[in-house]
């Protein structure tokens, strides 16, 4: 967690000359592949911080989480954090309801899975996602976000894909 | 320097591949199945130390307490499961002999595993029950608790990625008549199971079950 605000942080003064975004979104997460048959639809939430390098070009760093239940609504639990990098273009980014764009990320994942007391050791593996973006402004100062990524987590023996449907809103900032 | 700086991204790339193989593969556990008795025809062959062997086949799928389920032949004994909504059940068929007679006393399904397994998960099961028979009231008290010890390899080295599970079944029967006492009858065993195959390995203070051959149904 350190190191993400530090990378933030880090971010955020390379980027003070120009405008920071920061994004928050929320929305289902689908587990495709076998490694999801025990587990339930799951929730993916997250944090992003984006330098605007351009209008249209923005990079930056992004905390991922995502979590998934059991299918029996039973005690066990999947969480994965994800502090990844993140880059993404914008096709009208001055256009009010339509901004379309895609966004790509990658990182390191932290995988746990645990049920009643018990917990399997967690493990850290390379993962990417990529997706589409539509972009709208809200008014105030805000602009929502709606967006659908593939993601992939590229484990040993098994990589776990999954499929999710974001929806979020940005604000920009000035350090 | 711009040598540093060309380096920098590959070490980077280098450290996020290399992180990937840390020998803890999580999500193929989480795939796999752990004991695949939903498949008619899965044969699993077993030597038993001191010798002989024992046999444990899925036969067919047939209907019991309501609920379709997989009948599994085991040596002589049918038994009876069901996988589904994240939870592997078992029948649990209790009878006792009296006097000639075969006493049923306890039939229920139980559930057997919570699926996703995790090392340090337990569960615990049990029933307080009673039959009378020839105007002679048995009494039965049952428990059964599972722990998953850890993950691993089988005992004899040929299976990866297995969950050690300590299983304890205590049984206690009681004839309420004259000249009887309390039977009580406790089993421990730890069993390995690895994925996609199942059971591999069962160790009991007296016996031991190893895994020769698996031949998976169709």
């Amino acid at each position: 967690m350190k190191h993400i605000l530090a990378l933030l942080f880090a971010v955020a003064m390379v980027g003070s000359a120009a405008d920071l975004g920061v994004t928050i979104s929320v929305g289902p997460s689908f587990p495709i592949g076998q490694w999801g048959r025990n587990l339930s639809t799951g929730i993916d939430a997250r944090l992003a911080g984006e330098w605007m390098i351009t209008p249209s070009l923005r990079a930056g760093a992004s905390l991922q989480g995502m979590a998934f239940g059991s299918t029996d609504g039973g005690s066990a639990s999947l969480t994965m954090i994800i502090p990844q990098a993140t880059v993404s273009w914008f096709l009208r980014p001055w256009g009010n309801t339509f901004n379309p764009g895609i966004e790509g990320a990658f990182g390191l994942c932290r995988s746990s899975l645990a049920n009643g007391t018990g917990e399997d050791p967690a493990t850290w593996d390379p993962a990417w996602r990529a997706g589409l973006r539509w972009d709208f402004s809200l008014g105030g100062g805000f602009r929502g976000r709606i967006g659908a990524d593939y993601s992939s987590i590229l484990a040993e023996k098994e990589q776990a894909d999954s499929f999710a449907i974001l929806f979020g809103f940005s604000t920009e900032v000035t350090l | 320097m711009k040598t540093l700086f060309a380096l920098l991204p590959a070490l980077l790339l280098m450290l996020l591949l290399f992180s990937g193989c840390d020998r803890n593969p999580l999500f193929f556990r989480l795939a796999a199945d752990y004991y695949p008795v939903t498949v008619v025809g899965s044969q699993w062959e077993y030597s038993v130390n001191g010798g002989g062997s024992l046999i444990v086949r899925v036969l067919d799928q047939v209907e019991i307490s309501e609920r379709t389920c997989y009948r599994v032949l085991t040596g002589g004994d049918y038994g009876y499961w069901i996988d589904e909504n994240g939870r592997l059940e078992h029948y649990e068929d209790h009878r006792v002999m009296f006097n000639g007679f075969e006493v049923p006393l306890y039939q229920a399904w139980v559930t057997w595993l919570d699926w996703p397994l995790a090392v340090g998960s337990a569960r615990a099961d049990s029933i307080s029950t009673f039959a009378v028979s020839q105007r002679v009231t048995i009494s039965h008290d049952w428990k059964r608790t599972m722990q998953v010890v850890d993950i691993g390899d089988s005992p004899d080295g040929r299976w990866s990625d297995c969950y050690r599970i300590r299983l304890t079944e205590t049984t206690v029967n009681w004839i309420r008549a004259g000249g009887f006492e309390p039977e009580t009858t406790t089993v421990s065993r730890d069993i390995w199971l690895a994925p996609d195959v199942g059971m591999v390995a069962s160790v009991t203070a007296d016996s031991t079950l190893t895994l020769d051959e698996y031949r998976p149904g169709v």
